[in-house]
């Protein structure tokens, strides 16, 4: 069963979320997808609180060797990466307010000013070399979506001109509003959309990544974060978002993953075989979105329980420990 | 001969004239064979005439280093025996680690042959490309500790042995070579072949270096492949923190850790037994084989005896299988195991088989008594003393270890039921329950030696996300994937290689080292291409020694009963639509024969 396409109401309860995709479609993909591209939309990240200069360093000759497109750390790093990857045509990537989003709008653009600030004098390259991650407040958007487009203008101020991509912690929304911050992102001149930190509740799920592109059309920047460790779970997601041949470009869509030498490893193994691992299902439960409802907020949680019990796919839930 | 990854060099030994010859290594069967494994059997197919007695002077017993010994690339120091196979009559490579496999490949000889049967103990000494065949008879009789101490003594550090105990000596149908004292070129009865010629012990020493192709090449696959190792979850936390033992409590969560001779597959008091609890209780330092960053070996100690061990398998069989929670016991039995010198997996098998048979009622009265009367009480789940001197007596082969050591299948049909043997060809399954994991049901109905775990650990995707989580239920495109990593296997086996560095590594990362050591050209499918001929040629020894289709099958308990309790509840293994689909991707007919036009491709036809 192929997932029914994006319903004109996203809280219709028998829509089936995107779990299975068809076989063919994932070929192409992965025919399509030489080494060189794939690592062209793998940002290389570690954004843990404990890392330390080592760790940064060996991400930096990753994405120098394998050519990632950017390098994406906490912003304490800026006194160490500029020099790291000087004279390369890779990135470096800062989160804004991370991971909880939850600092004055004021505060997200001081911090955004003096990340471009430093990072530019440090490098010495002039603009287009940084990319800024910033989190929203989500409690303030689900009242209050004008404040969320202020805050979003407002790192897109500080930024300068450098590319701005915005963490929408998809997981704590309900599909509408998904929709609906995903569109704000775009009109308040960000460049990408994102879906989570990787720290919140739920990761990178094909579901929420095609609704994020759906709204933001073609064209835009949508990146994946959180959880994307192997070379399927990365077609998958490609193929939820970035469908098109077009849109497997660095300007349109992104995964961020602590795991592109793994991804990129994964993808070989599959090019062994492609059809015979695509055939090889996954569990539908462990990419849905509905079926990670531990920590969801109580409206979120609701919402996806009931979709779990019209789900076809239900008993999986039932039977099956996964 | 490839211009990297060979002396070009064999040894042949004659236990019967004692002569020993060196010969030239066949070029052709190198590029097309690699080593290790696929160069042994093709040796043993061309070499071996159909229908011998394994345990007959006419077997052989082939020792194989791999391309990839002695070059010092990650994880590089395995090698394997190939010979056929006493307890299963499959061809059979057993393989091992330690720092057997690189001595060995120093001494310049790629391979060593052993052919006849001594009329007296002997052990063959190679130091530095010379050979001698010398007198064993103050060492038979001696466990493979102490030969092993024996041996070495005045010798320098770069020396090592591979020996067998005395199960070996006596016939243990799963006798094992063991090297280092606690490694194990493990199953199939390699250690009872080598007892049947009369072969104590094989000691090598050299200074001969491997050469490589292009060093260039090389260094940067080699500096890869360390990253994907020292990167890679599973080789870098688990194996490292833990040991294999640290799949206990992730296989019985999935409900597919084989308990009670395969009637359960959750065991309640799996923690008892688990690496984390090895860990805290009787382990004393890791050990590594040489040339590995990932050291998944536990040297422990019980009371006053110490020894490596037990890993996952060998914890697994003498532990859940059969009922023991004693991980004392459990280790202690796994001493017994390595210091006689037989396999740990059969033994525990064979175990839990009689426990099953003794609480079914189906032991005739005299065994039953005479089980008693050895092991002073009754032989029944759970009775860990009673699997602890089990051991012991199989060790010895004496009185009712003696049935034991023929292993499980010879003894379930002694008493009528077969269908207790948990064997796939007369070798025990491994701990992995296939109603837990549908493709392991198909790797082990088709494996060239028997139901083994190794010749395609799809329980990487199925249990460990490696390389990426799979439906452990489903069987759309699994035929497909077994198939991938049957041939995989098979080529890692070869280049002398650690089957773990699967977990890091893929075909393109093999064929990467592989091409820049022999100086061969060759991508990842080309390198699946070798495995399929060496797979396909193992199939043909065993076609004509007689298997047939009806041979891949699984034992009726998969198929015909359901897991009472566990996360593989109410699971059942339904094997024939994965059979056929197999055979058809493998370009084999549907009684399991190679085609002419898989043959043609494979360069295999005779015709």
């Amino acid at each position: 069963m192929v997932a029914k396409a994006l319903s004109a109401e996203p809280d219709d309860a028998a829509r089936v979320p995107l779990v299975e995709f068809p076989p063919q479609d994932l070929v192409a993909i992965i025919e399509e997808l030489t080494p060189e591209k794939l690592a062209g939309l793998l940002d290389a990240t570690d954004l843990k609180a404990d890392t330390e200069e080592p760790k940064i360093k060996k991400l930096a000759g990753w994405a120098l060797e394998y050519g990632f497109p950017s390098v994406c750390v906490n912003p304490v790093e800026v006194d160490l990466l500029p020099g790291l990857l000087q004279g390369s045509l890779v990135k470096e990537c800062y989160v804004i307010d991370f991971p909880l989003g939850k600092s004055t709008i004021d505060s997200k653009r001081r911090q955004a000013a003096h990340t471009v600030e430093t990072s530019r004098k440090l490098r010495g390259e002039g603009p287009g070399k940084i990319e800024l991650d910033m989190v929203i407040n989500v409690g303030r958007f689900k009242r209050d979506a004008g404040y969320t487009r202020e805050e979003i203008e407002a790192v897109v101020d500080a930024a300068d001109g450098e590319t701005v991509k915005v963490i929408i912690r998809s997981g704590e929304l309900t599909e509408e509003e998904i929709v609906q911050v995903s569109r704000l992102v775009k009109e308040a001149g960000a460049s990408f959309v994102k879906n989570s930190t990787g720290m919140d509740v739920m990761g990178a799920t094909p579901e929420h990544l095609r609704l994020m592109r759906e709204a933001v059309g073609p064209n835009f920047g949508v990146k994946a974060a959180g959880g994307i460790s192997e070379a399927m779970t990365a077609v998958r997601l490609i193929y939820a978002a970035a469908r098109e041949p077009e849109q497997r470009d660095p300007s349109r869509f992104r995964m961020g993953t602590s795991a592109p030498l793994a991804i990129m490893a994964t993808m070989d193994w599959i090019r062994a075989n492609p059809l015979a691992w695509v055939e090889t299902r996954v569990i539908p439960c462990t990419i849905c979105p509905h079926g990670q409802t531990g920590k969801q907020r109580r409206e979120v949680r609701e919402i996806y329980i009931k979709r779990c019990r019209t789900c076809p796919f239900r008993r999986y839930r039932k039977d099956k420990d996964f | 001969m490839p211009r990297g990854g060979y002396h070009g060099k064999m040894l042949r030994v004659n236990l019967g004239d004692g002569s020993v010859t060196t010969e030239s290594l066949d070029e052709n069967l190198a590029r097309e064979y690699v080593g290790g494994r696929g160069l042994g059997s093709a040796i043993l197919w061309n070499e071996l005439p159909p229908a011998t007695d394994p345990l007959s002077p006419e077997n052989l017993l082939i020792l194989a280093s791999g391309p990839l010994n002695g070059t010092g690339a990650a994880l590089s120091s395995r090698y394997e025996i190939v010979t056929k196979s006493p307890l299963t009559n499959t061809i059979l490579s057993a393989n091992s680690g330690g720092r057997f496999p690189i001595a060995l490949k120093r001494t310049g000889f790629d391979v060593v042959i052993f052919e006849g049967a001594a009329g007296r103990p002997r052990y063959l000494s190679i130091e530095d490309g010379k050979a001698e065949l010398k007198d064993a008879s103050s060492l038979w009789g001696l466990d493979t500790h102490q030969t092993t101490d024996r041996l070495l003594k005045g010798t320098s550090s770069q020396t090592s042995v591979a020996c067998i105990g005395p199960a070996g000596e006596r016939g243990v149908l799963y006798a094992s070579v063991m090297n280092e004292k606690d490694r194990a070129a493990g199953r199939g009865g390699a250690g009872c072949v080598m007892g049947a010629k009369n072969l104590k012990a094989i000691v090598v020493q050299g200074t001969h270096k491997t050469t490589v192709a292009d060093a260039y090449a090389f260094q940067e696959a080699r500096k890869i492949a360390l990253t994907m190792i020292s990167e890679a979850p599973i080789t870098k936390n688990a194996l490292k923190e833990y040991g294999t033992a640290v799949l206990i409590n992730i296989i019985n969560q999935f409900g597919a850790l084989p308990t009670r001779n395969f009637q359960e597959g959750y065991f309640p008091d799996a923690d008892s037994v688990s690496g984390e609890t090895l860990k805290e209780l009787i382990y004393e330092r890791s050990s590594a084989c040489a040339t590995c960053s990932v050291a998944c070996g536990r040297v422990t100690r019980v009371a006053d005896r110490t020894g490596e061990g037990p890993e996952y398998e060998t914890m697994w069989a003498l532990g859940p299988m059969c009922g023991v929670k004693d991980l004392e016991q459990i280790t202690e039995a796994n001493y017994n195991c390595n210091e006689a010198g037989f396999d740990t997996i059969t033994a525990g098998s064979t175990i839990a088989c009689v426990m099953e048979l003794w609480e079914k009622g189906y032991l005739d009265k005299a065994t039953e008594d005479k089980i008693r009367d050895e092991l002073g009480s009754e032989l029944r789940f759970g009775n860990g003393e009673a699997m602890l001197k089990c051991t012991e007596l199989i060790g010895r082969n004496e009185g009712f270890g003696q049935m034991l050591g023929q292993g499980s299948l010879r003894l379930a049909t002694r008493f009528g039921h077969p269908e207790l043997s948990m064997s796939v060809k007369g070798l025990d399954l491994a701990a992995y329950d296939p109603r837990g994991f549908k493709s392991m049901g198909l790797a082990y109905a088709t494996s060239t030696r028997g139901a083994c775990h190794l010749r395609a650990y799809f329980v990487g995707p199925e249990a460990l996300a490696t390389p990426y989580a799979v439906d452990r239920f489903a069987t759309e495109g699994k035929a497909a994937l077994v198939i991938l990593y049957q041939d995989l296997s098979a080529v890692i086996d070869s280049m002398g290689l650690c089957m773990f560095t699967i977990f890091a590594l893929n075909p393109e990362h093999y064929a990467g080292l592989l091409s820049s050591v022999t100086g061969e050209p060759l991508d990842g499918r080309g390198l699946l291409k070798l495995g399929e001929r060496i797979w396909n040629l193992e199939r043909l020894f065993n076609l004509r020694e007689g298997f047939t289709r009806a041979d891949d099958a699984l034992p009726p308990r998969f198929s015909q009963e359901t897991l009472p309790r566990g996360h593989s509840k109410n699971q059942v293994v339904d094997l024939e639509p994965l059979l056929e689909e197999y055979y058809r991707l493998r370009g084999w007919d549907e009684d399991g024969v190679p085609t002419e036009a898989k043959l043609k491709e494979l360069g295999l036809s005779q015709s």
